[in-house]
């Protein structure tokens, strides 16, 4: 097999051969190496790449491997860590030149399982600065680039981790979603993005953006290397005060692609909302799909949808601001200029502003509850537009123009204020050839059907099996 | 909010308020408070925020909590 084959490979596949030991993890990390070196002058995904230290620890996993000490399917795989998880001895940037030189001295809880399971670190992945942006850009490390067409935006906030793994830099990485930052520049991208039920993977060793709707998740090319991932990072932390102590299901397990009789909910207010008319017909031929795999689907009617976005960033903003008080007042002109606003805008959020957007957030979270008592999922668009270039600030769809943050968060900022777990699949591409997500949600830890849908939709399509080779042959 | 009320809020976190960044802010917050604004229109007069220190919220509250939400049954109780 070509290197770049096996740069190219789920996590799912990779393991099968790993373990059958028809390839080493030497050879998958040599292979994702060069891959890196010839594509990062162009993708930008990396802050930080760790070559040597990934090398070892594929010497050691094929050690292991061929004594017979096989951890499990992440054993010898190639991964990437958003650069805001701690990892013990390597500088932790968060996307921001102030923290250039800050080297954290223990291990995130998530990289702590990661390593458990076998999995080998490739490097931190760049974000949008304090992962506060949906874009992807970053003037002080440099923007993050669409593989898709590099003239374009990655998304954000993990923007690094999704070009990684959709260019095959990485198999797998790590992003974290407060907004939108997982399954955006996933959609944006071709990938399948997972953010898991608030409270079901560590936050412990993470930076910040907002407590309370802060998730971490996989970036993966396949469900099946989400569901692999869940399985080794799962789990209660003592580290973590909104860790949550539940029994750990098997998640490949959930894997069946039967969906018949699931309960498919379309959420009318959906597509009320601003939505390109490409994006807009890939979801449905995607809710067809669902329906012709045995699925029912029904209308179903989100009233409190319309006032997510600001219950949504009253809260973010509140807790931004709190988190980065020193920071604002001590180093306020060295931070990225719109994040810098961003950031001060909270100082006038007052406190009763916050609590009563916690009390709105409970309203919201039980019609949540009641909505998914009705159907087993929700169903519809990752993002209402595809990528666009970097720079741009405001979209025009219709005779609407629209502020690019709040577009590109439309449709996955509710899914942080209730904490309900959610998925991005690739649905289908643009006229283009840009990639569209399809947005599936379920029921608080109940991520086993979540799981479960997005597998049977992607088994029954190709769009997962698409890269972007001609594009990255002219880089 | 009046320009005032801003610099005096400003003032009281520890921003410094004759930065020509100021105006930039000003105009930045002039555009984004009103669109939170719409929170008011909600009844919120029944709900309590959920609060840190709820004791049904510690780990194992919090899991049985959303466990018996999603099942409808309490673990070790018929």
């Amino acid at each position: 097999m070509g290197s770049i084959e096996l740069c190219l490979l789920s996590a799912g596949q990779l393991a099968r051969l790993i373990q059958k030991k028809e390839i080493s993890p030497v050879e998958v990390i040599k292979a994702h190496l060069s891959r890196i070196e010839s594509l990062e002058p162009k993708l930008n995904s990396f802050i930080t790449l760790l070559p040597e230290q990934a090398m070892a620890s594929a010497h050691k996993a094929e050690k292991e491997i061929q004594t017979g000490k096989y951890l499990g399917p992440l054993h010898g795989i190639p991964f990437g860590l958003k650069d805001l998880y701690y990892v013990k001895g390597i500088r932790n940037t968060s996307g921001s030149k102030i923290f250039d030189h800050f080297i954290p001295d223990f291990d995130s809880t998530i990289v702590l399982r990661l390593k458990a399971a076998g999995a080998i670190l490739l490097g931190k992945l760049n974000l949008h600065p304090f992962a506060y942006g949906v874009t992807g850009e970053n003037e002080e490390y440099g923007h993050m680039h669409n593989p898709w067409n590099p003239e374009l935006i990655a998304g954000g906030s993990s923007g690094g981790s999704a070009s990684a793994v959709v260019s095959g830099e990485c198999t797998l990485t790590i992003g974290s979603d407060t907004g939108g930052s997982i399954r955006v520049p996933s959609a944006l991208c071709g990938l399948v993005g997972f953010k898991p039920t608030y409270g079901r993977i560590s936050r412990y060793g993470m930076t910040a953006l907002a407590w309370s709707q802060d998730h971490s998740g996989p970036m993966a090319r396949t469900v099946e290397d989400c569901a692999l991932v869940m399985n080794a990072v799962v789990g209660y932390d003592q580290n973590d005060p909104t860790s949550v102590n539940l029994p750990v299901p098997d998640f490949k397990k959930s894997l069946t692609s039967q969906i018949k009789g699931l309960r498919v909910g379309v959420v009318k207010e959906f597509f009320e909302a601003p939505i390109e008319s490409q994006v807009k017909e890939w979801v449905w031929k995607a809710i067809d799909k669902l329906s012709e795999l045995g699925a029912s689907v029904y209308e179903v009617s989100w009233p409190l949808y319309r006032y997510a976005m600001a219950i949504a960033s009253t809260i973010q903003m509140a807790e931004a601001t709190a988190y980065h008080s020193k920071l604002i007042r001590e180093n306020a002109s060295k931070i990225y200029p719109p994040v810098r606003l961003r950031l001060e805008a909270g100082i006038f959020i007052s406190a009763t502003d916050y609590i009563q957007a916690q009390r709105a957030r409970l309203l919201f979270y039980h019609q949540s509850l009641d909505l998914l008592k009705e159907v087993d999922i929700l169903a519809g668009p990752t993002a209402p537009v595809t990528a666009f270039p970097i720079g741009t600030t405001a979209l025009k769809i219709g005779d609407q123009n629209l502020n690019v943050v709040s577009l590109l968060t439309q449709y996955t900022r509710p899914f942080n204020l209730n904490g309900f777990p959610a998925i991005t699949v690739p649905c289908g591409f643009s006229n283009d050839g840009l990639p569209i997500g399809l947005q599936l949600a379920g029921r608080p830890f109940d991520e086993e059907i979540v799981l479960r849908a997005a597998h049977a939709y992607e088994q029954a399509t190709e769009w997962h099996s698409r890269r972007p080779f001609s594009q990255l042959a002219k880089v | 909010m009046e320009k005032e009320t801003f610099l005096s809020m400003a003032r009281a976190f520890g921003l410094k308020i004759d930065d020509p960044h100021i105006e930039e802010l000003y105009t930045y917050v002039q555009k984004i408070l009103p669109s939170l604004k719409c929170i008011e229109e909600l009844d919120l007069r029944e709900i309590e925020p959920a609060m840190p220190l709820t004791p049904s919220l510690s780990p194992e509250g919090r899991g049985l909590l959303h466990e018996f939400s999603r099942t409808g049954k309490l673990r070790g109780k018929e």
